[in-house]
């Protein structure tokens, strides 16, 4: 699945002699020093931020002055989470080429954003909302719109947060039931999720998007210079001859030239079961929709495109994003294969089954290489503190898109009549951060010891079931009205839930070979009846037909306002006073 | 022109927070005005052979951005689950059509991208700058722009 760093994912994570086995040692050392470097510049950046944020465009779009080339950072900081990281990375190194295929998804989605971000840029003001509102004046838009994107934002969250507990617990070496200085692992993990929530909270309270933004640039870079010199030193050890390395992770893995094939770990072909084999096989097809068409309906990277001056601009960031994320998912091929050469596909299984562990090994291992054991402990630092900065950034701009989101439109345009103060709706945004943030931490913490990567997968679902149809019909269809919008996103809300919930995901999923219950819900209740994990296949277009159906069942239309929504999006006249 | 656009934002204007947009103070007629001179405008706009044109060249290029690359998103993704013969031919030593496809898919989204901006640049922006012209010649877009913008916004 997708969602990498997850509840007990790496909770088995370096059990073999290291650094890291519970002592406080020089990796430590070195993870807590960096970690402070990068919260303490980023809370500098806070308090400017702060400074300079007086209203409203402050607050929820950075005051929309971000160059394309800083705001294509961003988006690429935005998008990268954990999940990219440690879990492609990972996945190569288990599954070989399926996990190859897996970042091609998330690469090629953005070509979708493309076209869309100058449309979005140019009608919408602050969040996902705004963009039916300016045609359909009525609340029950906003609200709609409101509760898919905290739901969407939520499900995110809680998988980022727990992904950070459990990276924390075995920095700090206790995955085997040790203590580190009196705490065990339970703690550390709650303490870890409760420290990231509040660092959250504080960016995103005292800064908003300013804040986040920058935070976001910082990362970008940050994680692009430490897996670019990670792909650098595994090249390096293959006489930068990608044949060798491919050749030699291959032989490594143990499934000889079948792990550079497609079928290892999506598409499974089952001997002797053609339902099962045909199953596992839309499944991927189910997967790279979702993928594909979710990515443009996140409300986090869609309010991204209000940060910048015009759409020419939001146009440019998006081609510029395409190109780091690009660039990062060509190096995390290296980082996969070398670490299924350098290190083994069995010692990351035999740790970890998920390959989470993949990435801060292959770091150690080249450490070691390269300089010995300061280089292991240096170089086994420097990741796990990008890991902790990739995961505080992503939340941070989660938290800030439900609060805005919250502020905006269901107390500003719901409660307030559309005629709230200024510094009312601002100070609303802040407490709403305050409150998404715990809700987030309570919420992480409850589910710590659960699986919860699916979360991030059903985000992308639902953002792709829900959200996209209602941007997609705002655009381009003059029949789309209110009615339309209500059912479109909670047609496509509720089916990918039912779906999910039926799934083997939650229930009835065992291990063929020792019988383990591997779904969420205990082995007693079997409610699955749905046979794919990924619901996108069916969701999206039940989605897209709950809207159009909804539109045509109710009378209302105004031709005049999708007529001046066209002429807005496309020339972007009249976007440029607000 | 398009630095015209550019000018506005980098001054601040006071954005109120309100669905019409109107600094307070102003009665509801005047706010009904000027939502009807905006309306009217926008009418006028989607009829300039400008603006159709515009609209059909960015159909165009986004119906062809879009069906080139879910087309051969999806044939691949087909390929990988169906055809896992031909994916895993070798081509050399230890690269196989399946690899060499996915690294193709990387560069075609680069091309494209890299097209689609291309352009945008050439066709659509200038041609968008030039139909926004033509309607600031006629009515301004928010009455309420003229006094803060002025002098960055009017640019003959």
């Amino acid at each position: 699945m997708i969602g990498a760093v997850t509840g007990d994912g790496t909770a088995h994570l370096l059990a073999a002699p290291t650094a890291l086995d519970g002592r406080f040692g020089a990796a430590h050392a070195w993870t807590i020093g960096l970690c402070a470097l990068f919260v303490l510049v980023t809370l500098a950046i806070t308090i400017r931020a702060r400074r300079t944020t007086r209203g409203a465009v402050d607050y929820y779009a950075g005051g929309r002055g971000f160059s394309s080339t800083q705001n294509g950072l961003a988006l690429t900081g935005d998008y990268l989470s954990a999940a990219s990281f440690l879990g492609i990375a990972g996945m190569i190194s288990l599954q070989g080429y399926d996990g190859f295929l897996y970042s091609i998804g998330f690469l090629v989605a953005w070509l979708l954003v493309l076209p869309m971000a100058q449309l979005m840029r140019n009608t919408g003001r602050f969040t996902m909302a705004d963009l039916p509102a300016f045609r359909m004046r009525r609340m029950r838009v906003r609200l709609a719109c409101t509760v898919s994107t905290v739901i969407v934002c939520v499900f995110y969250l809680v998988a980022q947060m727990v992904g950070a507990g459990a990276l924390v617990s075995v920095l700090l070496g206790l995955h085997d039931g040790g203590t580190f200085l009196g705490v065990d692992a339970a703690q550390a993990r709650t303490g870890a999720i409760v420290l990231v929530g509040v660092l959250m909270i504080v960016y995103v309270m005292y800064g908003g998007m300013k804040a986040a933004t920058w935070l976001q640039i910082i990362k970008a870079v940050v994680l692009l210079g430490a897996t670019g010199l990670l792909t650098v030193l595994v090249l390096a050890m293959f006489s930068f001859d990608p044949r060798a390395l491919l050749g030699a992770a291959a032989d490594a893995s143990g499934h000889g030239p079948a792990f550079l094939e497609p079928g290892l770990g999506f598409g499974v072909e089952v001997p002797g079961e053609p339902a099962t084999t045909m199953f596992n096989k839309l499944d991927l097809i189910s997967l790279g929709l979702a993928l594909v068409l979710g990515t443009v309906a996140l409300p986090h990277i869609l309010i991204r495109f209000y940060t910048v001056p015009d759409g020419r601009s939001a146009r440019s960031s998006v081609n510029r994003a395409i190109l780091m994320v690009g660039a990062f998912y060509l190096m995390t091929l290296a980082l996969g294969f070398g670490a299924a050469a350098l290190v083994g596909s069995e010692r990351i299984l035999a740790l970890d089954p998920s390959g989470n562990s993949a990435v801060p090994m292959l770091a150690e291992e080249l450490g070691r290489l390269t300089a010995g054991p300061v280089g292991a402990a240096v170089l086994l630092a420097l990741i796990s503190a990008v890991a902790l900065a990739t995961i505080l950034a992503v939340i941070a701009s989660l938290t800030l898109a439900s609060s805005s989101s919250i502020a905006h439109d269901l107390f500003g345009h719901i409660l307030m009549w559309g005629r709230p103060r200024e510094s009312q709706e601002v100070a609303v945004a802040r407490f709403s951060a305050c409150l998404i943030g715990a809700v987030a931490i309570a919420l992480a913490v409850q589910a710590q010891e659960q699986n919860v990567a699916f979360l991030v997968g059903l985000a992308f679902a639902i953002a792709a079931a829900a959200n996209l149809p209602v941007i997609v019909l705002t655009m381009f269809w003059r029949r789309f009205n209110t009615k339309g919008v209500e059912w479109g996103i909670y047609g496509g809300l509720a089916s990918t839930l039912l779906l999910m919930l039926f799934s083997p995901v939650m229930s009835g999923k065992t291990d063929p070979a020792t019988g383990e219950n591997l779904s969420v819900l205990p082995s007693w209740i079997d409610i699955g009846f749905f046979p794919l994990e990924n619901p996108a296949l069916i969701a999206v277009p039940v989605g897209f037909a709950c809207a159009v159906v909804g539109s045509l069942l109710s009378p209302e239309r105004n031709s005049a306002r999708f007529t001046e929504l066209r002429v807005r999006s496309l020339t972007g006249w009249g976007a440029d006073q607000e | 022109m398009v630095d015209y656009m550019e000018g506005v934002y980098r001054r601040r204007v006071p954005d109120p927070g309100g669905e019409l947009h109107a600094p307070p103070g102003r009665s509801a007629a005047a706010r009904r005005r000027a939502q009807a001179d905006i309306a009217h405008a926008c009418e006028r706009m989607s009829v300039d052979p400008g603006f159709v044109r515009l609209r059909r060249r960015f159909a165009i290029q986004a119906g062809l951005l879009v069906a080139a690359f879910l087309g051969s998103y999806m044939s691949y993704l087909l390929l990988s689950a169906y055809a896992r013969d031909f994916m895993s031919i070798r081509i050399a030593e230890s690269v196989n059509v399946a690899l060499v496809m996915g690294i193709g898919q990387f560069l075609l989204t680069f091309v494209l991208a890299w097209a689609f901006g291309r352009f945008s640049e050439r066709a659509i922006d200038p041609l968008a700058a030039q139909v926004r012209d033509r309607a600031a010649g006629g009515a301004r877009p928010h009455p309420a722009a003229r006094d803060g913008a002025d002098g960055a916004a009017v640019r003959p």
